[in-house]
């Protein structure tokens, strides 16, 4: 997963979003209270924005070493990060957007792909997930594709020839 | 480089366009319809799409909705859960409310679009 230690930490406060902030700014804003425990961060790399009391109390049980903080600072933030749970795309959406536009059965792969993500993500088979995402993705992909390519070469055909006119 | 944000754009005024000249024409006898439904004679769980487009962009709800019920309920609640998604890849962060599936939402919205595909050939 690809993760960015130079950005860094965006914070949402009264239903705006602000920062970037480093991760000691961070603390700083929670320590005097101009942040809660539960405001929401994220910074690039991580999927979704979870609260400040999630993402740093994964970082403590990682960082609890003192030396390591020392000397690498912006390593304990990066590595929770990558466990984060929540970092594989399901793709639900675009493959049932997909299956009911293009009208096409392969986006039934994508959606029993997509849907098998959440559940392997939750029973802990990360690699699982990670597959059946990329699945997902992919024919959701050739989805759209076989689509637009029946539709535009219909439309060539028809528009240049008229030979099919009789199907419609 | 192109940003993401003129790659969405003019994908946007390509969408608006078609849709513009769809609802003035019907396509002009230019779309093929099914071609699944075509070559099988079985319904596709996306059957009946386009005509609930062309009726929805008239006003007619109801008409669009007896085309495809699950489709038309659907697509919408996708079209606006992708476009939340569209907006945090254009800005380069998520937005803090996303339409997010857990494993037995997404389960059951999979089984429900399978299931209709198959429950609409038999009634």
């Amino acid at each position: 997963m690809k993760t960015y230690s130079m950005s860094g930490w965006f914070y949402s406060k009264d239903g705006q979003q602000l920062g970037p902030v480093s991760r000691e700014q961070l603390e700083t804003e929670v320590q005097s209270g101009n942040i809660s425990q539960e405001s929401l961060i994220w910074k690039e790399g991580q999927a979704d924005w979870l609260s400040f009391s999630k993402v740093m109390g994964d970082t403590a049980a990682v960082s609890s070493a003192p030396a390591q903080s020392a000397a690498a600072p912006y390593n304990p933030a990066v590595a929770p990060v990558s466990q984060t749970p929540v970092a594989i795309p399901s793709y639900l959406w675009q493959a049932i957007t997909v299956t009911v536009l293009c009208c096409w059965p392969f986006g039934i792969v994508a959606i029993v792909n997509a849907a098998k993500v959440n559940g392997l993500i939750a029973s802990n088979q990360l690699d699982a997930a990670r597959e059946a995402s990329e699945k997902a993705k992919k024919w959701s992909i050739i989805t759209l594709l076989v689509g637009l390519v029946v539709v535009c070469g219909y439309i060539a055909i028809v528009a240049t020839s008229g030979v099919f006119d009789g199907l419609q | 480089m192109i940003s993401r944000l003129t790659i969405v754009g003019v994908i946007a005024i390509l969408v608006i366009s078609a849709l513009v000249f769809f609802r003035e024409t019907g396509g002009a006898g230019l779309l093929p319809g099914c071609i699944f439904r075509k070559l099988t004679g079985i319904e596709c769980p996306g059957c009946g799409m386009t005509r609930a487009t062309y009726a929805a962009l008239h006003g007619n709800f109801a008409q669009a909705f007896w085309f495809n019920p699950v489709g038309v309920i659907i697509l919408p609640l996708a079209l606006f859960a992708l476009g939340l998604e569209l907006i945090g890849w254009v800005r380069g962060r998520p937005l803090p409310f996303r339409l997010n599936l857990n494993r037995w939402t997404g389960i059951g919205l999979a089984t429900l679009v399978i299931g209709w595909g198959v429950i609409r050939n038999l009634i």
